[in-house]
């Protein structure tokens, strides 16, 4: 068992290519997350609802990806947009510091959402909606999640994608703030909005 | 003995309901109020010390009733005008000094440290008017 882990190491060694790992393989294509991109959270607690939002995502991202023989699905290779937990913000002093230690953001810094797959957008008309399969990272837990786009913008060099899903804290294992012994409390629903503003490279 | 406890016992657990009722209160009438509790000064829930939350009535009971024993033939005039002196002296002599003390050390609003204030005057007068009532 153990010579066959060291085989399996040597393996992965002798076949992956750390150079060439950010590298467009031919017929791959790629868009560029742009900056005014937006990822929205809506929750409430039993005082009152509040909006947490990122409302200018600063890294580029870019995603990578290749589409299938029928040319209706994108499958995304390495591709993630990484959103750092400090940068929401709550519009309230005090809900956005429990929700950003809700989030562990000390130990979990970045918020990361994989794209593993996605009906084609750019065959629909604007208007029209597409799924895609996310694998959303969020303090140490990964969530398989599927997510309906809208696209809201259509253009040649230009895609806009809208998407929400309700989510709860306990689906990444986190507990919601709880003050004064539980009478005052985050509920444990959240409304995750993003707005993906994407640039066409290739 | 029993005297005491059968006073101490029902004080503070009117003094719970009190507490939850108002709390929900300050949650429905003075929500803005009621968002400082998420600020970080307030310790997170948690089961090692949610506990003391609802042990404090009792606690509270149980000092003002040592007090009410020891100090309640001073207190002149009906229930109610007893009840009342014995929350002037507690607002006075205890909520006033420490309440200073935190609003001058931690970060929370006047209002909040008003209510407290206040809350506090309530619990001994609605302590007061129950010793009152059966430790004459």
């Amino acid at each position: 068992m153990h010579q066959m882990k060291w085989l399996f190491c040597l393996i992965l060694i002798l076949f992956s290519d750390p150079a060439g790992a950010d590298k467009k393989a031919p017929g791959m294509k790629a868009w560029v997350i742009e900056k005014n991109s937006s990822l929205v959270i809506e929750g409430s607690s039993n005082i009152n609802e509040f909006t947490c939002d990122v409302k200018q995502y600063m890294n580029q991202d870019t995603l990578v990806f290749f589409t299938d023989e029928k040319g209706k699905h994108l499958f995304f290779q390495r591709s993630a947009l990484t959103v750092a937990v400090s940068q929401f913000d709550c519009h309230h002093k005090f809900i956005t510091s429990d929700l950003r230690k809700t989030l562990k953001y000390q130990q979990y810094p970045n918020m990361k959402i994989h794209f593993i797959s996605m009906e084609d957008p750019t065959v629909v008309s604007q208007g029209h909606s597409v799924k895609g399969v996310l694998d959303i990272e969020l303090a140490g837990v990964v969530r398989r999640m599927e997510l309906v786009y809208t696209v809201s913008n259509q253009h040649d060099k230009y895609i806009d994608l809208t998407g929400s899903r309700q989510m709860h804290f306990s689906d990444f294992k986190l507990e919601p703030p709880k003050k004064m012994a539980g009478l005052i409390k985050i509920n444990e629903d959240i409304l995750v909005k993003v707005q993906l503003k994407f640039r066409k490279i290739a | 003995m029993k005297r005491i406890l059968i006073a101490g016992f029902t004080a503070g657990f009117v003094l719970l309901l009190v507490s939850l009722g108002l709390m929900f209160m300050v949650i429905k009438i003075i929500p803005t109020l009621a968002e400082e509790y998420f600020s970080p000064v307030f310790r997170w829930s948690s089961a090692e010390t949610d506990w003391m939350f609802y042990v404090h009535p009792f606690i509270l009971s149980f000092s003002l009733k040592w007090f009410w024993e020891r100090y309640k033939d001073i207190f002149k005039g009906s229930d109610l005008v007893r009840a009342f002196e014995v929350a002037l002296v507690y607002g006075i002599i205890a909520m006033l000094p420490v309440l200073w003390l935190t609003y001058s050390s931690i970060d929370i609003s006047l209002g909040m440290v008003l209510t407290w204030l206040g809350y506090g005057i309530l619990q001994a007068f609605i302590a007061g008017y129950i010793f009152s009532k059966l430790n004459p």
